[in-house]
């Protein structure tokens, strides 16, 4: 079967390579998060290969256009279906207009003159819990008749308190799930997409943490990673040379209060936040470890009376058991340690430790920081990403 | 400021009386008649912005948000202290002013939108007393179906639950408003404020 590229990052690999032809997809959303950034994003993207239709019932094509662009997404290749304007009496621009939203056959009269006549189609439905809403529809009888058609759909379904025998149907009439969810902190949230139902195959079991960008779509979103480890390690050169911008608190050289980065790279986005290495700072670091979903611990590898420090400083922040990755920096110097010296010094087991140096050892000056050698640092970060993605669903676990 | 005087009683004084008595920790259904709606919620404003301290988002499903500021004003509300969810001039094309106090939804068929809308303002207000003032559950029911506008408001009522901020939900047009959805969202607020347009001011209920 083809697959449909939806180009939100991530979500290709967890869906085995895309959305499959032929296929029913939910994107199935906790009320209170918005769903249509996804929506769009696979509209736009599957729109480069398929003849894409637009079913819009909560709000009119052209907000949804202006929406699209507000993400960076052209809305010129979709086709959308209108079937908003006649429920509050409005005038439409669109050539597909729905008479009556209330009447779910009206949709599907639709769907089945697209499936007929265009095999590469993606059919969009914004939204179906609105359908629900409208037409009072008790059970899932048009899902069913979407695959009765062979429709490749995705739905958009807002999990608000439907009956659950209801809810109950739907996961089971769906192929494929994508779920948006929030883990909510009084008035923030931190939100998360995964697949929790993949056709016959097993679902992946992944959280991916996201934030909506205008414009840029979706991007993986990693809101605090720590940089830890002892003084004069390394971590105000390692967040610089990973960072589009990085500020720290510092005198003569040396940090004393914290540095923080904003990384961009490849569909991610991540902040970084460092600790100072001096233990006079120690009773900050429970305060700068709270909501890490992740650690970088940068030691010298030519200074292992250093690493009881580190292992103590990750102690003290409460991050022990967060997805790790070691960076032992100065790796080239004379005297250095191995990877594996390192891993049996520090009593470490399936940990990864990414040695780096820096760029320029004739520029650099004892007890400042430098650049160091950017395709090392992608190494911590291709690491650090993997481990962090893996790991977030254990991300609980902190001790 | 004098105070609003409907027949012949206080409702200024009716409505202070009980927000004050409402203490902390609230969800109120506030019932107006249509005749006297932007009076009673102006008045309502004045007491829990100015004198009790709130900072409000005002959900509007009926005017756009810069025109109901500017007589909100103009009554003597303090809007600094005030946001707005404008969920209807984006559906009635009407000009969008760009401010950080307006946030502009597609609809009132798109409650979604609304919530993600009223979520993103509440994180940005400052105030330790933080107020949702949705104005109207009726115009919600004009455009969706009641088991949705129900949806809506359980929803909305358990979600300021659990941030631990104060709503209140107005119910237009007394005794035209569906009765089903008034039992219904009575059921889910702290208390009633029903203002008559009568003889009587006004009278509360648990």
């Amino acid at each position: 079967m083809a697959k449909i590229k939806t180009n939100i990052p991530q979500l290709d690999t967890l869906l085995g390579g895309g959305l499959e032809e032929g296929s029913l997809n939910c994107i199935w959303v906790q009320p209170g998060l918005d769903g249509t950034p996804f929506a769009y994003q696979i509209a736009f993207n599957a729109g480069k290969t398929n003849k894409v239709f637009y079913v819009a019932n909560t709000k009119a094509p052209e907000i949804v256009k202006e929406e699209m662009i507000s993400l960076g997404f052209e809305a010129g290749k979709i086709n959308f279906i209108d079937a908003y304007s006649a429920l509050v009496g409005a005038k439409t621009g669109a050539s597909l207009l729905i008479a009556n939203p209330k009447d779910p056959e009206e949709i599907l009269n639709d769907v089945n003159t697209i499936v007929k006549k265009i095999k590469n189609h993606l059919i969009v439905l914004d939204s179906y819990s609105n359908l629900i809403d409208l037409a009072e529809l008790k059970k899932a009888d048009f899902i069913r008749k979407l695959k009765e058609l062979k429709a490749t759909a995705v739905c958009l379904f807002t999990e608000w308190s439907y009956p659950s025998e209801l809810v109950k149907e739907l996961r089971e009439v769906f192929d494929t799930i994508i779920e948006v969810k929030a883990v909510e902190q009084k008035l923030f949230s931190r939100e998360f997409f995964g697949v929790s139902k993949l056709g016959k195959e097993k679902a992946p079991q992944q959280a991916i943490p996201y934030k909506v960008i205008r414009p840029g779509g979706i991007k993986i979103y990693i809101p605090k990673i720590l940089v830890t480890g002892p003084f004069g390690a390394g971590k105000t050169s390692f967040i610089h040379t990973a960072s589009e911008r990085a500020v720290s608190v510092d005198r003569l050289g040396t940090t004393i209060a914290l540095d923080h980065g904003h990384v961009k790279y490849k569909d991610f986005a991540v902040d970084l936040f460092g600790t100072p290495g001096q233990q006079r700072f120690d009773p900050i670091l429970k305060l700068l470890g709270g909501e890490a979903l992740g650690v970088v611990v940068v030691i010298s590898a030519i200074d292992p009376q250093g690493f009881p420090r580190a292992i103590e400083m990750m102690q003290k922040a409460k991050v022990y058991g967060l997805p790790v990755v070691f960076v032992a920096n100065k790796s080239n110097l004379k005297g250095a340690l191995s990877v594996a010296q390192i891993k049996t010094r520090m009593n470490l087991k399936e940990e990864i430790i990414v040695p780096v140096t820096a760029k320029d050892l004739t520029k650099v000056q004892p007890g400042l920081p430098c650049l160091l050698k950017q395709e090392d640092v992608e190494n911590v970060l291709e690491a650090l990403f993997g481990t962090v993605l893996e790991g977030n669903n254990s991300s609980g676990n902190k001790k | 400021m004098t105070d609003l005087i409907i027949g012949k009683n206080n409702v200024t004084a009716f409505l202070r009386e009980q927000y004050f008595k409402l203490g902390k920790d609230w969800i109120n259904l506030l019932e107006i008649p249509m005749d006297n709606h932007l009076e009673v919620t102006t008045e309502a404003l004045k007491i829990l912005i100015n004198e009790q301290g709130y900072e409000c988002v005002y959900v509007t499903l009926s005017k756009p948000a810069p025109e109901l500021e500017k007589l909100f004003k103009s009554k003597g509300v303090d809007t600094s202290k005030l946001s707005f969810v404008d969920a209807i001039s984006r559906m009635y094309g009407v000009k969008q002013v760009p401010s950080k106090k307006y946030n502009y939804t597609s609809g009132p068929i798109d409650i979604d939108s609304i919530t993600i809308a009223l979520k993103s303002l509440l994180a940005s207000l400052n105030q330790e007393k933080k107020l949702i003032f949705l104005d109207s559950i009726t115009t919600v029911l004009l455009y969706n179906s009641l088991p949705k506008t129900i949806r809506f408001s359980q929803f909305l009522t358990q979600t300021l639950k659990k941030i631990g901020v104060d709503g209140v939900l107005v119910s237009v047009a007394k005794g035209l408003t569906n009765e089903r959805l008034v039992q219904e969202i009575s059921k889910l607020c702290d208390k009633a404020i029903s203002i008559e347009s009568g003889r009587r001011g006004g009278q509360s209920y648990q």
